[in-house]
């Protein structure tokens, strides 16, 4: 048991990944932790990790919250280990439920951030290709613009109306039928 | 700013050129010029790349709501129509006072609620588009009523744009019709006049939700033959007439909250998928066979199994990691020869099974199970008498029945067991 154990421990060092955020700081992840991220599963792939991988477009701030996320659902992604399957065999079945609703109370939990950082983190999740995050946080923006008024989502998002009267009366008028 | 600038040349080419180089001024510095008073803070939404605002924001809105932001500012005017997903909802034409009033049992549009909902799905999927481009998701949600004049005809103008992804809701809604048959209570899918053309329309679908249709042999039949690559197919709220289901593509099955029309006593629901990895069959589904092997299988769930079919089943769900079987007969199990090995079982639910004499045929079944961890057992009996179930996990000084005594002493044979609930 002691050598299979300390020979498991040996293939998880292995498998670690070093990314470096925008302001030089560095963050110590696990491979199937990291590669939630399509992008840098598609560095891995091509061999380029070694000494670390820089991440220009995110912050340490930014960063450690997308760490964050993808080591809770990378646990969840584990179950599916050997399979080719991307289908969470866990939503299936009863037994798993209590694990699925507290993977539900985590992500809610995970988009309690202001707006900034909720932005900051659409934009880390695009740049890193994680498609989990990015719906997860854009669900988020679209279920709060869901039936708002125009004038209601510039109040909101701070959109500062740049067009003219006589413009924004063309634009009623061609899609007159969604202003009914 | 690299991927914004990477991001940028995936937008769709519908949209106005124009509108990179004033979207670019704007995004660097807003410049108020209406009469608004400028609001404190960045307008962070509108700095988003626009693949983003498309694909991830836009399109998780009906197209109503989306094709509404058109007026948000200049930024906003054209990038609604790059939004991949066709997304119609006829409930968004009531007026809203109906609803307010709770008056929702009825959800018949007016008059001119329905002249606006028919403008709406013209111009949304209109008939004479002479290179309409392809779709990632289209979703489409009709009541009952409506379904014949104008729910199939959007299906297959929207399908004729070869989504990815499809999502059909019908509310049943027919309340005032007097009960006259199955077929005309749920609206059949896909009717006479789709299949013709699903062969060409279905090429990319990889997803289908369909909910609040009565799906007979004819949607076997498409399904068989007509979606050569749909991965993931869900039904939930339909009527099935259909006893065999069979597609070479498909690695998930849900069927939830739908009823089998037929016999449940004699009609067994034969599933032909062998690339299938999740399968799932709720609410008084008829007993399941398996034809051929399902060697990608993950999880397997309520599925209710054949009386007197129990080994030939258990044979083809064996590489399962999870099953969840219900109305197991394990003792027609004991007779067999060859009990199959469930070499990745994990978790296993049983679920108002008969798990044998003394818990013989459970016992079998977990020496069958090496890897499992984790056993669950809910009103399960031992050969006649009935144990109703209690959530009771390792909670000792409890008083327990022969029945319990038997599982828990089969379940202390298993080694790699963790955990047992019954």
């Amino acid at each position: 048991m002691a050598s299979a154990g300390s020979g498991d421990e040996k293939a998880a060092a292995a498998a670690m990944i070093t990314l470096i955020s925008s302001d030089n700081e560095k963050f110590e992840v696990t491979e199937a932790t990291a590669t939630l991220s399509q992008t840098i599963r598609h560095m891995i792939e091509d061999g380029c990790t070694d000494g670390g991988v820089p991440l220009p477009n995110v912050t340490s701030k930014i960063l450690a919250r997308v760490i964050e996320y993808c080591k809770k659902h990378a646990t969840a992604a584990a179950g599916e280990e050997g399979s080719s399957s991307s289908f969470s065999d866990a939503a299936f079945l009863e037994v798993d439920r209590a694990f699925l609703e507290e993977l539900e109370e985590f992500d809610d939990a995970f988009l309690e951030v202001d707006r900034a950082t909720l932005f900051d983190l659409i934009l880390a999740a695009n740049y890193l290709d994680i498609k989990g995050l990015l719906n997860l946080t854009c669900q988020k923006v679209a279920d709060s613009v869901k039936g708002k008024t125009p004038e209601q989502i510039r109040e909101m998002y701070n959109i500062v109306n740049d067009l003219t009267p006589e413009e924004e009366a063309e634009i009623r008028r061609e899609t007159q039928w969604a202003f009914e | 700013m690299s991927e914004k600038q990477e991001r940028v040349h995936c937008i769709p080419t519908n949209t106005e050129p124009r509108l990179d180089a004033r979207r670019a001024s704007i995004a660097l510095k807003p410049q108020p010029h209406t009469m608004e008073t400028p609001t404190t803070g960045d307008d962070r939404l509108s700095e988003l790349p626009d693949c983003v605002l498309t694909h991830n924001v836009l399109s998780r809105l009906t197209s109503l709501q989306a094709a509404r932001t058109s007026v948000l500012s200049r930024r906003w005017r054209h990038l609604w129509r790059a939004v991949p997903c066709v997304d119609i909802d006829q409930r968004e034409f009531r007026a809203s006072e109906a609803i307010a009033s709770g008056n929702d049992e009825k959800p018949r549009l007016s008059a001119e609620e329905s002249e606006a909902f028919e403008d709406l799905c013209e111009k949304l999927l209109p008939l004479l588009d002479a290179t309409p481009p392809p779709l990632d998701t289209l979703r489409l949600h009709v009541s009952c009523r409506d379904f014949r004049s104008i729910g199939r005809r959007l299906a297959r103008r929207g399908l004729a744009r070869r989504p990815v992804e499809f999502h059909l809701r019908c509310d049943c809604d027919n309340f005032d019709v007097p009960y006259d048959g199955f077929v005309d209570w749920y609206p059949s899918f896909p009717g006479l006049t789709l299949p013709r053309h699903l062969g060409a329309f279905a090429c990319r679908l990889r997803t289908m939700r369909l909910s609040g249709l009565g799906l007979a042999d004819d949607f076997a039949d498409c399904l068989a033959k007509d979606f050569p690559v749909l991965e993931d197919l869900q039904l939930e709220g339909c009527k099935y007439e259909f006893r065999r289901l069979a597609s070479r593509s498909l690695r998930k099955l849900f069927i939830d909250d739908s009823c089998f029309r037929g016999y449940i006593d004699n009609d067994v629901l034969a599933i032909a998928a062998p690339r299938i990895a999740s399968l799932r069959i709720d609410a008084r589904p008829p007993p399941v066979t398996v034809v051929g092997e399902m060697p990608d299988l993950v999880a397997a769930a309520s599925l209710t199994t054949p009386s007197g079919g129990e080994l030939s089943l258990l044979r083809s769900l064996r590489h399962a990691r999870t099953l969840g079987l219900s109305k197991l007969s394990t003792t027609a199990l004991l007779g067999g020869v060859d009990f199959p090995v469930f070499g990745n079982l994990r978790t296993l639910l049983l679920y108002r099974c008969d798990v044998g004499l003394g818990c013989q045929a459970l016992r079998r079944f977990l020496r069958s199970a090496p890897c499992l961890e984790a056993l669950t057992l809910r009103y399960c009996s031992c050969s006649g008498g009935s144990s109703r179930s209690r959530k009771r996990k390792a909670r000792s000084g409890e008083k327990a029945s022969d029945h319990n005594y038997w599982c828990i002493r089969t379940a202390c044979e298993c080694m790699s067991l963790k955990s047992i609930e019954h």
